[in-house]
């Protein structure tokens, strides 16, 4: 089948660009103290967000570029080199810092976070494998169970680093793409308890998970140290109001919250723009979603409807897990906002899925 | 089609994701609106604080329990930023009070540690440890001026005795950013206090216990609203060391006199360092060096003055300010000189090359092989125990070169020398153990270096030349020349380099009296006269006996460690043995010190004079004395090694040491009772830098 060439779609190629824009400014605001006290340049963290998103632009008009029919062949390897790089970073290969070994780099040099390219490759594998095996679905021995084993290996993988929060992101888009290709709801629901159980395995495991649960139901109670974020986090959006305190303006990224460039950058924007800033940054993740089903639905083949779903739901859950720690209804689990956070590999990866998500959007058979 | 069955599943699915974002909406609006003047006005009171109570450090005891490093209650002034309202204005009326106490303190002072703590001021800024009574009445009196300052009660360490021991005990001092960095656990901040050498660094870990910490919600004066949560602090464990706090002050007395004793005919003996080991068990009896480490002058900021007494400002080393940083007795090697002999001794009897009886060498005052060096008499006919005894230069020279250098180096490393004795104290150095190979690449780099460079120069002075010869003839002359030259500097080179870089024989003759190349730790000497008498088991010295938690309970028992048993015939360690008994019988040149010992106490020793490098002008006062001794020859339990620079012979300046401490551990004598005078010796030391 010969596909016809459109232009992409042109709402989400500026919804992208300006929550990157946005992160630009606040990445800068955020940071700014932090840098000078750490590396005696204000401008550090900012800089370096500044290259990451040049690179991250060329990199989405790279990928928006080449036919994603192309991709189908890419699945496999992708998948198999992101699998490898999941396995180094656990060895002493990968970097720690915090008690989690979440990077691959020379020395301690961080150069990406394999679980960045993870979540890509997986989505792009399930695509490639679902659109082959879609009349499968409804069975749960050969379509659901190879899927939740393929889960498992992934979020196993992203666990051992450990990072709880991309195993949720993982999980849950993974979830999504396959109720998307026809999994019944009462196999969802026997999966659902299996799955309640695996989160109680990994606390016994690792008990401060539990903590961190426990905190976020009541951070006061554990305002020293698990709570503490949460309790911080929580001042400085309720410092914001309706309006913020302006921008530049925030209190909090002084002395009190820690990762405020990082994971809880949406709080200074919330103390600094107000509740109507926070307001525009989900809208923007509203239209990024919607756009990105309506290129979903509109896409030409099952492969390009599976990635699309694949990438817009990845996107949009990890945006919606981060708000929802920053606001104190989710434990904290330690994620980026895509497009707002400062951190370069993480940038990177979200911009080549909009780059991949254009590209499908270019083919829509609704024009 | 097939994605005409995705296509109306995706439609409704969507509908979740955006349900999700606007349940994130709806809290938002719960917390930034509803919630806003109440967190507003808890971000700005600034809220929860995390106030540390600072756990007290493990104390530190000799082996008999008494307490050589303890932990007293001091109240510590600091700042608690947040709190404070008008920096500058606190910071004057803080100055103003106390200057009369500390007249250094100045409101840069005061600001620049604010200013280095600028990331992590949630903690508290210490100004001072340790401030008088007085000064915290008035402090307290002038509390509504000073919102901010703050007083609260730590434990901080103190050592009850003074500079005893202070090398091995090391000293606390504030943490630098780069230890902080190092610590992965979190567990230090800006203010805290770290071992920084001796004891005090090597078991950090035990001794610092855990800090607590009390959270409480705080108004915006700072007065504390409630408390939220506290965590009890956890005490350091404690140490009881292997040293006997009674030698060991024989041994610094004893040292300090000797020194104060030579000091009118060697104005330059200032430096020594001694150890004393119980040769069955490794275990550190005694260790010192001097000048002295006073582990109370690192309590706070160090004074300019004191700070120079530890390190020289000189460019150049000055024999008469030493620096007293040093730990000598494990952080510096010297040349053994004399004490070597008994190395070369074994070698040549474990090769079956020597027969210690029969067997007489002819001294006549220097060997008869070049570079026919000298011997300090002339001794005539010597076998092993005469020539021990008499210390004969001649009769080990010859010992030397009948086995070789490959069989001392055997041996020497059998006993240990010239490698880490792996004993716990912090920054101990290997020596040197001299081989043909490390001649060979010292000399092969510095032969190189050195004809580089005159090649550089003939090329520069013919550069020159050229550039201004006249005519062609003359440049053809230069050219030849220069050819020649460079001949005949390649000819020099070749012969340089094949003869420095080739073990010579006079190498050998050198490393068998102890001098040439050879550098030892004292306590290496120690542990080698420890495995020579304990019958050739070489033990891992020690200084922490056991680790006690502050309930009494014992955490970690530390046992001897055989380093392994040394492969030389017992046979062999026994005529050593001898021939060292000799030394301090009547002819030997360490009899003087022990004649008055009673007969069941008989002392084996070596002395040694070698010579210092770093002056190597070859007179008299250029030599270390060295010394080694075990004792009861008969069952030995003791061994000795000290080293004191320029102070000549061993006999008369470590052996005196010696002397001291072995007549305290055998009952002998009891030097204690001189303690008035030494009061003014280390004090009259501590000045030396100031002088």
């Amino acid at each position: 089948m010969r596909l016809r060439k459109g232009p992409p779609d042109l709402i989400l190629f500026i919804t992208a660009l300006t929550l990157l824009g946005i992160g630009l400014i606040m990445v800068f605001s955020s940071s700014a103290v932090t840098a000078s006290v750490r590396y005696g340049d204000a401008y550090y963290f900012f800089k370096r967000q500044i290259v990451w998103s040049v690179i991250g632009i060329a990199a989405l008009l790279i990928t928006m570029k080449i036919n994603y029919q192309k991709l189908r062949g890419l699945a496999l390897p992708a998948m198999i080199i992101a699998l490898t790089c999941l396995i180094l970073v656990i060895t002493p290969l990968g970097i720690s810092t915090k008690g989690s070994s979440r990077w691959l780099g020379i020395g301690s040099t961080r150069l990406f976070a394999p679980s960045e390219l993870a979540k890509l490759a997986t989505v792009m594998f399930l695509a490639r494998t679902m659109e082959v095996n879609l009349d499968k679905m409804k069975d749960f021995m050969k379509g659901v169970v190879p899927y939740l084993a393929i889960m498992g290996v992934v979020c196993g993988l992203i666990m051992l680093q450990p990072d709880l929060g991309t195993t949720f992101v993982v999980a849950a888009t993974i979830f999504f793409m396959m109720m998307a290709a026809g999994m019944r709801w009462s196999h969802l629901g026997g999966i659902a308890a299996a799955g309640m159980a695996a989160v109680f395995a990994a606390i016994v495991v690792a008990p401060y998970r539990l903590e961190r649960l426990i905190a976020f139901t009541n951070p006061w109670k554990y305002a020293s140290d698990e709570g503490f974020q949460t309790i911080q986090s929580l001042y400085a959006l309720g410092s914001g109001g309706l309006f913020g305190m302006g921008l530049g303006r925030s209190r909090q990224k002084f002395f009190y919250l820690p990762e405020q460039h990082t994971d809880f950058i949406f709080a200074i924007l919330g103390e600094e723009l107000g509740f109507l800033g926070a307001i525009l940054v989900i809208s923007l993740f509203l239209l990024f979603a919607w756009r990105g089903f309506k290129i979903a639905i509109n896409a030409p083949d099952t492969f390009g409807s599976l990635l699309a779903t694949g990438l817009t739901v990845m996107i949009t859950f990890q945006a919606a897990i981060n708000i929802g720690v920053v606001c104190g209804v989710l434990p904290v689990t330690g994620i980026t906002l895509p497009f707002i956070s400062h951190g370069g590999s993480s940038l990177l990866f979200t911009m080549i899925g909009v780059g991949l998500l254009l590209n499908i959007s270019r083919y829509s058979s609704n024009r | 089609m097939k994605t005409e069955e995705v296509r109306p599943r995706l439609k409704s699915y969507s509908y979740l994701v955006i349900a999700l974002l606007t349940v994130l909406l709806v809290r938002l609006a719960v917390v930034q609106l509803l919630h806003n003047t109440e967190y507003q006005a808890k971000a700005k009171e600034n809220r929860v604080r995390l106030v540390p109570i600072k756990a007290a450090r493990g104390e530190i005891y000799d082996r008999n329990g008494n307490v050589m490093a303890a932990s007293e209650l001091v109240y510590t002034l600091s700042l608690n930023y947040p709190a404070m309202t008008d920096q500058t204005e606190v910071v004057s009326r803080l100055v103003s009070l106390l200057q009369p106490a500390y007249p250094e303190t100045t409101a840069e002072m005061i600001n620049e540690k604010i200013n280095l703590q600028k990331n992590r001021l949630y903690e508290p800024v210490v100004l001072l440890r340790d401030i008088p009574w007085e000064l915290v009445v008035q402090l307290e009196e002038h509390r509504q001026e000073l919102p901010g300052v703050e007083i609260a009660v730590e434990p901080l360490r103190n050592y009850p005795q003074g500079a005893l021991a202070g090398h091995v005990l090391g000293y606390m001092h504030s943490i630098t950013p780069e230890e902080i960095d190092q610590q992965q656990d979190y567990k230090y901040g800006l203010s805290s206090l770290i071992g920084k050498s001796g004891v005090e660094k090597q078991y950090e870990k035990e001794l610092r216990g855990q800090d607590g910490a009390r959270n409480v919600e705080v108004d915006s004066r700072g007065r504390p609203v409630r408390e939220l949560v506290t965590l009890e602090p956890r005490r350091g464990n404690n140490l009881y060391l292997t040293l006997d706090q009674d030698l060991q002050r024989v041994m610094e007395q004893s040292m300090d006199n000797m020194l104060a004793g030579l000091q009118p005919r060697h104005p330059r003996a200032r430096v020594a360092s001694a150890v004393l080991l119980n040769v069955k068990t490794g275990q550190i009896l005694a260790m010192c060096s001097v000048p002295a480490m006073v582990p109370d002058d690192w309590k706070g900021n160090i004074s300019s003055q004191r700070a120079a007494y530890y390190f020289p400002q000189g460019e150049v080393y000055d024999p008469m300010n030493p620096g007293a940083f040093l730990n000598r007795a494990i952080q510096v090697s010297y040349a053994p000189g004399s004490t070597f002999k008994p190395i070369t001794g074994m070698a040549a009897l474990e090769t079956g090359l020597m027969d210690p009886d029969k067997e007489y060498v002819n001294c006549k005052g220097a060997y008869w092989v070049a570079p026919y060096i000298k011997c300090w008499g002339v001794h005539g006919n010597v076998n092993y125990y005469s020539g021990m005894a008499g210390s004969c230069n001649v009769y080990f020279q010859e010992m030397g070169r009948r086995v070789g250098q490959e069989n001392i180096v055997k041996i020497a490393r059998e006993l240990g020398l010239g490698s880490k004795t792996g004993v716990d104290l912090p920054y101990e150095t290997a020596g040197l153990l001299p081989t043909a190979e490390w001649k060979r690449e010292l000399n092969a780099v510095l032969t190189d270096r050195k004809y580089q460079a005159l090649k550089t120069q003939i090329e520069e002075k013919y550069q020159n030349l050229l550039d201004q010869a006249a005519d062609e003839d003359s440049r053809r002359k230069l050219e030849s020349q220069k050819k020649n030259e460079i001949a005949k500097w390649e000819a020099q080179y070749q012969i340089d380099y094949n003869f420095n870089t080739k073990w010579q024989a006079y190498d050998t003759f050198n490393m068998s009296i102890g001098e040439g190349y050879n550098e030892y730790t004292v306590l290496q000497l120690a542990n080698f006269a420890a495995a020579l008498a304990n019958g050739g088991r070489l033990m891992q010295p020690y200084v922490v006996d056991r680790i006690v938690a502050s309930d009494g309970r014992v955490i970690q028992q530390f046992s001897p460690t055989l380093l392994h048993q040394v492969a030389v015939s017992s046979r062999t360690l026994a005529q050593t043995r001898q021939a060292m008994l000799a030394v301090t019988e009547p002819g030997g040149t360490g009899h003087f010190l022990f004649n008055s010992f009673p007969a069941h106490i008989r002392v084996a020793a070596k002395t040694g004079t070698a010579q210092n490098r770093r002056a190597p002008d070859g007179s008299s006062q250029n030599y270390n004395g060295v010394f080694l001794a075990f004792a009861p020859y008969d069952d030995p339990e003791i061994a000795f090694a000290g080293v004191v620079e320029y102070g000549y012979h061993g006999s008369e300046s470590a052996g005196l040491v010696a002397r001291d401490v072995f007549e305290q551990y055998f009952g002998i004598k009891d030097h204690r009772q001189y303690n008035m005078n030494q009061e003014q010796v280390s004090h009259n030391m501590s000045n030396i830098a100031v002088d």
